[in-house]
C-alpha cells in the first residue's frame, strides 16, 4: 500500500520533498545509508528510535554502512511494503547462527575492507575459536559477533565508548562469562573478572587506564579466542614480559615443565587473579612460593633463602639510605647524585628479581652486587650532604655574627658621632 | 743646647698637606666631593632615610654577585639547570654567591618598596621632586623585572611553570595578545628562546636601565636635597605646606654621621642575608619538564598581591560581558583586572600631578593617608590571601 493512495498525493510529495532535507538538518550520517528506512524508524517506537541513534552514532552509519546492508530490503522505496519485501531481500533480525556470516560479507571481503584498512581475518579466527566451532556445532548461546561489538552501536575499537576498547573488554567479556546461569551448561567458573580486577594488570589498565596492561583479550585472543594450552603459557606471558620469558626459558623450571607440566608462569602467578610479587615469595610455602614445590631441607630452598635475605638486606639499606637524602634534602642541599644511584640501585634489583625466572644463582648475586654498591654511593651523597650543610650553616652563621658584631660597633661609633652634632647644635642654639 | 742647635722646621714645609689630603683636594677641585659629603641632611633624618641607600649597596650586591654567577651559568634549556647545580655543588662558595643573590634580590624588592612608602607618607613625591618620584617608581618596576625575568634563569619545575603562568596573561589582551605572548616568549610556549632573552632582559637591558635611571635619582636628589619631615617638631625649620623648601640647616652631615648610620644598616642587613642562607638556602627543584604540570604553581611573594587579585575576577565579567563592544576587550576577567592594576600603577606614577595640595602632614590630609594606609592593607591582605589561598 502506497502512503500517495492511502494519504493522497499531496503529503506524500511533501514528504519526499521535506524529509531528506530533515535529515540534513538534523545533522550528520549519510543520508542515503539509512535511506527510508531512517526516515519512518526514526518517528517509530522507542526501540526504533534507539536503534536509529545508535546506528548514527556509530561507525557505520558514517562510512555509508546502512540498514538495508544488514537487514536487507530496499532504503530507496517510498512504501513500507516495498522497502521490507522479501522480493528487495529483506531478512529482518537476523538469526544469531547467520550473524558471523553476514558480518564477514563485508568484513571478510579484502577489496571493501582496503579503504579501510582493517584486516579481513576475523571471520576465519573466529570459526577457529571456541564460540565459533560451538556456534557451528549449533550453540546459539555462544558469543557472536554482536555481543562483543554492539548490534547498532558498532564503534571503533579505539572509541573509548565502544564496548571493545581496551579498558570496557573486560566487562564486555564478563557479561556472559560472569553470568552463572548462561555458563552453568558450559561447566567452567564465572569470577575471573573478579579476580581479574583484583590482579595487578586489571588494577592498571581499568582503574590506572595504564593501556599497556592486558585485558582478557591480549591473552586468550579476539576473534580467535581460546584459553592458552599447556605450553603456550609461557610463551603468552612472554608477548609483554618478553625479558623474562628469555631468563625462564633457560632455566632449569622450563626443562621441569616438559618433563612434569609444571611450573609454568601461572603455578607461581596465578592466572587471572595475578598478584605483584614480593620477595616473600622465595621463603613462602603458600601457593606459588619456593617452598610449595622445594623440600624445606632442599639445597634449592636453601639458595632461595639466601637469595631473599641478600634482596631484602640491600632493599632495606635502600629504604633507610632515601629516608637519609630526604633528610638531606629537607636540609636544602642537592641530592640529585643520590637519587640517580638510588635509581641505579632500583635497576639492579629489578633486574636481580627477573633473573629469580633464570634461577642463575650468579647472575642474581651480581645484580645484588650491583645495587649493594649503588645504594653506598647514594648513602655517601647523603652523608656528604649532611657534613656540607652542618659547614656551611656553621660557618655562613658565623660571618652573619661577625657582620652583626660589625654592626654593633659601627653603631657604637655613629652614636659617638651623632653626640657630638648634638653638642654642637646645643651650643649654636645656645649662641643664638 | 740641643733645641738651640737644631733649627725649626720652615713653615711652608710644616704646613704642607699629606698625602690623602691632597688626594682629596685635588678631587674635591674636580668633583666637588667635599660639598657632596658634607651636605647636611635634613634634621628629621634617621634610620629610615638609609633605605634608599641600602637598596643601592643591595643593587651593587647583586651585580657583584651577579657578574660571578654569569662566569658559570649557561642559558639553555639543556645546560641552565645543570650550571645551576654546578655553581652551588662544585665552584668555590658557589652555594654562597647564589645564597646571597637570591636573598639579596628578595631584600631588595622589600627594601625598595619601603624606601618608597617612606617617600609617600613624607610626601617627598610633591614639586619640585616629581621627577625623583617616577624615577623611583620605574626603580622599583626594574627590580621585580630583575625578579620575573631572573627566577626563569634556574630551569627547574617552579621557575618553568611559574614563568609560563605569568607570560600567559599577556594573551588576555585583547586583539594583540597572542602576538605579546609570542614576543614576551620567543615563540608559542617557554622554552629556549625564552630563556635567552629573559637572560638578555637580566644581565644587560635591566642593569642598564636601572645605572640610567639611578644616576637620575641620585642627580636630583643632590641637587634638591631630602625633603624635612612634616611632622609638627620640625615645623619650626618651615611651614609644612612649604613643600619647594630645602631641607633644614642643622641636621647631620652627610658624612661622616649618615654614612656610618648606612653603614650599621648595611651591615645589619648583610648579616641578615647570611643568617637567611645557613637557615633557607635557595632551593633547585627538578628540572623543568614542560610535560609535567606541577599541582599548586604560585609566584614569588612580591607578585602575590597582582595574583591573587587576577583570581577575584570571573574568567567572563557577567555585567561588562553584556555590553555590546566593551565585551570584547574589558568581558574578559583577567584583561580587566589587569587593566584595573595598570591604572593603579598610572595613578602611582602621577601622583604628583594628581595630588596638587600643598599640604604634607599626612594628620592634616585625612583623605591621602585613609587611601594610602587602605591601599598598602589592601596590598598586605592580597598577599597574606594569594599566599593561604
Amino acid at each position: 500500500m502506497r502512503y500517495a493512495t492511502r494519504r493522497g498525493a499531496l503529503p506524500g510529495a511533501i514528504a519526499l520533498v521535506l524529509l531528506p532535507l530533515l535529515s540534513q538538518q538534523a545533522g550528520r550520517a549519510a543520508p542515503q545509508a539509512g535511506g527510508t528506512c531512517e526516515d519512518c524508524h526514526s518517528y517509530m517506537s522507542e526501540r526504533s528510535q534507539r536503534a536509529v541513534k545508535e546506528w548514527k552514532d556509530g561507525i557505520h552509519a558514517s562510512v555509508g554502512v546502512g540498514c538495508a546492508d544488514c537487514h536487507g530490503g530496499d532504503p530507496k522505496a517510498t512504501s513500507m511494503d516495498a522497502s521490507m519485501s522479501k522480493a528487495a531481500g529483506f531478512i529482518g533480525t537476523p538469526k544469531r547462527s547467520a550473524i558471523p556470516q553476514l558480518c564477514a560479507r563485508c568484513h571478510a571481503d579484502p577489496v571493501r575492507m582496503r579503504p579501510y584498512n582493517l584486516p579481513t581475518s576475523q571471520y576465519d579466527q573466529y570459526l577457529t575459536s571456541v564460540h565459533g566451532k560451538r556456534l557451528r556445532q549449533g550453540d546459539t548461546r555462544v558469543a557472536v559477533c554482536t555481543d562483543c561489538h554492539g548490534i547498532h552501536d558498532i564503534r571503533r575499537k579505539n572509541d573509548v565508548e565502544s564496548s571493545v576498547y581496551k579498558t570496557n573488554i573486560a566487562d564486555t567479556c564478563a557479561r556472559c562469562h560472569s553470568d552463572a546461569k548462561h555458563m552453568q551448561p558450559y561447566g567452567i567458573p564465572t569470577d575471573q573478572h573478579e579476580q581479574y580486577l583484583r590482579s595487578v594488570h586489571g588494577q592498571k589498565l581499568v582503574k590506572e587506564r595504564d593501556l599497556a596492561a592486558p585485558s582478557c583479550a591480549d591473552c586468550h585472543g579476539t576473534h580467535g579466542a581460546t584459553p592458552p594450552g599447556v605450553t603456550e603459557v609461557s610463551e603468552v606471558c612472554g608477548r609483554c614480559h618478553t625479558l623474562l620469558e628469555q631468563l625462564y626459558s633457560k632455566s632449569p623450571h622450563r626443562a621441569a615443565v616438559q618433563e612434569h607440566g609444571v611450573p609454568r608462569c601461572v603455578d607461581c602467578h596465578q592466572n587471572h587473579e595475578i598478584a605483584m610479587p614480593t620477595d616473600e615469595k622465595l621463603v613462602s610455602k603458600g601457593l606459588g612460593g619456593c617452598g610449595s614445590c622445594h623440600d624445606e631441607q632442599s639445597r634449592q630452598f636453601a639458595v632461595a633463602k639466601e637469595l631473599h635475605t641478600a634482596i631484602t638486606g640491600v632493599q632495606r639499606d635502600q629504604d633507610r639510605v632515601r629516608a637519609e637524602l630526604q633528610r638531606v634534602a629537607r636540609l636544602h642541599e642537592d641530592i640529585a647524585d643520590g637519587e640517580a644511584a638510588l635509581a641505579n640501585a632500583d635497576t639492579s634489583l629489578k633486574e636481580a628479581r627477573a633473573n629469580v625466572h633464570s634461577v642463575s644463582v650468579k647472575a642474581i648475586g651480581s645484580q645484588i652486587e650491583n645495587a649493594r654498591l649503588a645504594v653506598g654511593k647514594a648513602r655517601d651523597v647523603a652523608s656528604e650532604g649532611f657534613q656540607r650543610s652542618y659547614w656551611r650553616r656553621t660557618n655562613v652563621a658565623l660571618a652573619a655574627f661577625v657582620f652583626l658584631s660589625i654592626s654593633g660597633l659601627l653603631f657604637v661609633k655613629w652614636g659617638a658621632l651623632h653626640r657630638r652634632w648634638r653638642l654642637r647644635l646645643a651650643r649654636e642654639e645656645e649662641e643664638e | 743646647m740641643i733645641a738651640q742647635t737644631q733649627a725649626p722646621p720652615p713653615p711652608e714645609q710644616a704646613a704642607r698637606p699629606r698625602l690623602r689630603e691632597r688626594v682629596y683636594a685635588w678631587l674635591d677641585e674636580r668633583t666637588g666631593l667635599d660639598a657632596m659629603l658634607k651636605m647636611p641632611m635634613p634634621r628629621s633624618a634617621g634610620w629610615l632615610h638609609t633605605l634608599g641607600g641600602i637598596s643601592f649597596f643591595l643593587l651593587l650586591l647583586q651585580f657583584g654577585t651577579g657578574i660571578l654567577l654569569a662566569m658559570y651559568y649557561r642559558p639553555t634549556p639543556e645546560a641552565a639547570y645543570d650550571s645551576v647545580r654546578h655553581i652551588g655543588n662544585h665552584v668555590a662558595y658557589g652555594w654562597l654567591i647564589r645564597g646571597l643573590h637570591h636573598w639579596g634580590a628578595n631584600a631588595m624588592v622589600l627594601l625598595v618598596f619601603l624606601h618608597g612608602v617612606r617617600v609617600l607618607f613624607y610626601s617627598a613625591y610633591k614639586p619640585p621632586r616629581e621627577l625623583n618620584w617616577i624615577t623611583g617608581i620605574g626603580l622599583m618596576g626594574v627590580t621585580l623585572g630583575f625578579s620575573f625575568t631572573g627566577y626563569l634563569l634556574p630551569w627547574d619545575q617552579l621557575s618553568y611553570w611559574a614563568t609560563t603562568v605569568g607570560t600567559q596573561l599577556t594573551d588576555a589582551v585583547p586583539i594583540i595578545g597572542k602576538q605579546l605572548l609570542v614576543i614576551l616568549r620567543g615563540g608559542e610556549h617557554v622554552g629556549g628562546q625564552t630563556l635567552t632573552r629573559f637572560f638578555a632582559i637580566h644581565v644587560v637591558v635591566l642593569p642598564l636601565t636601572a645605572l640610567a635611571l639611578l644616576g637620575i635619582h641620585f642627580a636630583l636628589e643632590r641637587r634638591l636635597g631630602l625633603v624635612e619631615a612634616p611632622w609638627r617638631r620640625f615645623r619650626s625649620r618651615g611651614p609644612t605646606d612649604d613643600v619647594a623648601a630645602p631641607h633644614g640647616a642643622g641636621g647631620e652631615p652627610f658624612y661622616p654621621n649618615h654614612v656610618w648610620r648606612e653603614g650599621v644598616v648595611f651591615c645589619l642587613v648583610f648579616a641578615l642575608l647570611l643568617a637567611l642562607i645557613a637557615l633557607l638556602p635557595p632551593q633547585l627543584h627538578p628540572k623543568a619538564n614542560p610535560a609535567e604540570t606541577p599541582e599548586h604553581i604560585k609566584p614569588e611573594w612580591y607578585f602575590l598581591a597582582a595574583y591573587q587579585f587576577l583570581k577575584l575576577f570571573p574568567q567572563r565579567i557577567p555585567v561588562l560581558a553584556g555590553i555590546p563592544g566593551v565585551n570584547l576587550i574589558l568581558g574578559e576577567g583577567r584583561f580587566f583586572s589587569m587593566v584595573l592594576q595598570g591604572l593603579a600603577m598610572l595613578a602611582l606614577v602621577l601622583l604628583p600631578f594628581l595630588d596638587r595640595s600643598p599640604e604634607r602632614d599626612p594628620r592634616r590630609r585625612p583623605k591621602f593617608t585613609i587611601i594610602a594606609v587602605a591601599g598598602l592593607l589592601a596590598l598586605l591582605a592580597l598577599t597574606l590571601w594569594g599566599k593561604y589561598s
